[in-house]
C-alpha cells in the first residue's frame, strides 16, 4: 500500500457530488479566498468559514511548459481557472493539446496523486477541460 | 527633507564570471563609482549594498579592501528589487540628513550562487510554486492573455527581444552583444508557450553602484549632479485584488508616487530603464508607467516610439534581455543607466539632449501577492 499526503490540509475534499475545492470565508466582510487564510486578509476578523467552490470552472488563460522541473514533465499545461466567489486558481492542466487551451474553456477539478516525496504520492488537485473535443482541437 | 543627487555610477562588466567573487564584483563597481565621483574613499558616511544570494555582510565584505570601515553600513534584500531598495535607502539618509554622502551598491554571483543553472526554487509554504508557478510560467500566461485581451502576437514579444539586443549590442558592459531577427528569436527554443529562450534573460553574475549627496556636497564635486526628484517603493497586494493579470498594480502605485513626487507626467519622460526579464512583459510596464494608455502597449511599441529614435525610448542599455540580470544588481544598474543618459555620456545609446529619466525594477513573487516589490526612480538634470 502506498502512502498518500496532500500537498496540504484544507485545500479540498471528496463529497458525494465529487471533489471540492475548499476557500475560507469571512463571517464579518464575506471576503471569500482560496486557500483559507486563518485571519481575513480583508478585515483581520477570524471567524472564516469553509466554503465548497465545487468543481466547475473557466479557464482564464493557459500555457504549455515545455522545461521538466523535477515535478512536472517537459510538455506540461497549466493555467488559471475562474471559479466562483471570483476566485483564480492556478493549477495543472491535463490535456493532450499541443497547444495551450483557448481562454473560456469549461473545467472539471480532479484530485489526483501529482507527484512522489519520498516514498509517499502527494495529493493535489488539477483541472481536465470537460470536452475533450476543444483541447483535441486547440 | 533635503534634495538627493546622482554623483558617480559604476559597473563592472556583466557575465558569467565564477572565478571572480561577489566582493570582487562589487569592488569593481563601487571604485568606479567613487572615483567618476571625483571623491575618496574615506569621505563616504553611509553604505547600502543589496545582494540576493548567499547575502552575508555584503557592504563590509566590498568596502574593507577599498580602505573603507567604522561608518554605518546596512544589507539589504527584496528580490530583484534589492538594488533599488538600497539605492532609496540611502536616498532616504541623505534626504533626511541623517548623512551628505553615501554609496549603494547591487551586486549578485548567479553563476557560484546555490540557484546556478536552476529555476529559482519556490518556498516550501508557496502553494502556487509547489503546484508549478516558476517565473517563466507566471510571465507566459501573462503573454497568453495579451494575446487574448490587447491582440499581442508572439512577433510582438520576438520584437522587444530583437529591439533589446540592438541596443545590447552597442553596450561596451552587456552580456550578450549580438543581434537577432524576430524569426531567430522564434525559432529559439519554447520555454512556456509562447515565450522562446531569446526572449528570457540570462543569469548573470555583475555589479553596479551609485554615489548619492545632498545639494552641498554634490555642487563641489559634480558638474553635472542628476536629482532624484521622485523615489517610490512599494510592496504587491493580495492577488485577488487584482482583477487583471496584464497588469502588475505595484508597478503602477510606485510610477504614481514617483512622478507625485517628482512633479513630472509620464509624457515629460525622455527614456526609461525597466524590468524586462521577459520580453512581454515591457509591453505590461509601458501601461503600468503611464508611458500609453490602457490597452495601447502593443501600439506603442510596434509605432517604434519605445527604439532609439522614438518618442520614448525603452531600456536602450540593452535591458535585462542582452545586458544579463544579476539579481539585486539590476536596480542599481537601470539608475546608474538613466543618469548617464541624463548627463550625455550613454556613448551609441544616447537619447538626445535627455533631461528626465525614469528607472523602474520590479522583485520577488510571493503565493497569492502580484509582486514581492516595486520601485520606481524619477530622475532630472
Ligand atoms: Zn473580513
Amino acid at each position: 500500500m502506498t502512502d498518500t499526503i496532500s500537498v496540504r490540509e484544507g485545500l479540498f475534499r471528496e463529497t458525494n457530488d465529487g471533489p471540492t475545492l475548499l476557500a475560507g470565508r469571512c463571517a464579518q466582510c464575506a471576503r471569500t479566498v482560496f486557500p483559507a487564510t486563518e485571519r481575513c486578509l480583508e478585515c483581520g476578523d477570524d471567524s472564516i468559514e469553509s466554503v465548497e467552490l465545487g468543481a466547475e470552472g473557466e479557464l482564464l488563460c493557459a500555457t504549455v511548459v515545455h522545461m521538466g522541473n523535477g515535478r512536472f514533465d517537459a510538455g506540461h499545461s497549466v493555467g488559471y481557472v475562474r471559479m466562483p466567489h471570483d476566485i483564480r486558481v492556478f493549477s495543472q492542466i491535463t490535456t493532450s493539446g499541443e497547444q495551450p487551451l483557448p481562454s473560456g474553456t469549461p473545467m472539471r477539478l480532479e484530485i489526483a496523486p501529482l507527484w512522489r516525496e519520498g516514498e509517499q504520492d502527494v495529493l493535489a488537485y488539477r483541472f481536465v477541460p470537460t470536452t475533450t473535443k476543444e483541447a483535441d482541437d486547440a | 527633507m533635503r534634495e538627493v543627487f546622482v554623483i558617480g555610477t559604476g559597473q563592472s562588466d556583466f557575465g558569467k564570471t565564477p572565478e571572480r567573487s561577489a566582493a570582487q564584483l562589487g569592488r569593481e563597481a563601487a571604485l568606479e563609482a567613487i572615483e567618476d565621483a571625483g571623491i575618496r574613499p574615506a569621505d563616504l558616511q553611509g553604505v547600502f549594498s543589496s545582494r540576493v544570494f548567499d547575502a552575508m555582510v555584503t557592504s563590509q565584505s566590498i568596502m574593507k579592501d577599498i580602505g573603507v570601515a567604522r561608518i554605518e553600513m546596512v544589507n539589504v534584500e527584496n528580490a530583484c528589487s534589492g538594488g533599488a531598495t538600497a539605492v532609496r535607502s540611502l536616498y532616504k539618509d541623505v534626504a533626511a540628513g541623517f548623512i551628505d554622502i553615501g554609496i549603494a551598491i547591487g551586486v549578485e554571483s548567479m553563476t557560484t550562487s546555490p540557484v546556478a543553472g536552476k529555476l529559482i526554487p519556490p518556498d516550501k509554504d508557496d502553494l502556487d510554486g509547489q503546484m508549478g508557478l516558476t517565473m517563466p510560467v507566471l510571465f507566459a500566461l501573462q503573454a497568453r492573455r495579451l494575446m487574448e485581451t490587447h491582440g499581442a502576437t508572439p512577433e510582438d514579444f520576438a520584437q522587444v527581444s530583437v529591439k533589446a539586443h540592438d541596443f545590447g549590442a552597442l553596450n561596451p558592459r552587456a552580456q550578450y552583444r549580438k543581434r537577432f531577427t524576430v524569426e531567430e528569436v522564434l525559432g529559439s527554443r519554447m520555454i512556456a508557450d509562447p515565450i522562446t529562450l531569446l526572449q528570457c534573460c540570462p543569469n548573470t553574475d555583475g555589479a553596479a553602484a551609485v554615489v548619492l549627496a545632498s545639494a552641498e556636497v554634490a555642487q563641489r564635486y559634480s558638474d553635472l549632479p542628476i536629482r532624484i526628484a521622485g523615489s517610490a517603493l512599494v510592496s504587491g497586494e493580495q492577488d485577488f485584488r487584482r482583477p487583471d493579470v496584464t497588469s502588475m498594480p505595484a508597478g503602477q502605485r510606485a510610477a504614481q508616487l514617483a512622478y507625485e513626487q517628482a512633479g513630472v507626467s509620464p509624457s515629460d519622460v525622455d527614456v526609461v530603464e525597466l524590468h524586462d526579464a521577459f520580453a512581454s512583459e515591457e509591453i505590461v510596464h509601458y501601461e503600468d508607467l503611464g508611458l500609453c494608455e490602457r490597452g495601447e502597449g502593443v501600439d506603442l511599441l510596434r509605432s517604434g516610439a519605445t527604439s532609439l529614435g522614438g518618442r520614448i525610448p525603452v531600456n536602450p542599455s540593452g535591458g535585462l534581455l542582452s545586458l544579463g540580470h544579476p539579481l539585486a544588481a539590476s536596480g542599481v544598474r537601470t539608475i546608474a543607466d538613466i543618469t548617464n543618459q541624463l548627463r550625455g555620456r550613454a556613448g551609441d545609446v544616447q537619447v538626445p539632449d535627455a533631461r528626465v529619466g525614469l528607472a523602474q525594477m520590479l522583485g520577488g513573487v510571493v503565493n497569492g501577492m502580484d509582486v514581492a516589490a516595486a520601485s520606481v526612480h524619477v530622475l532630472t538634470r
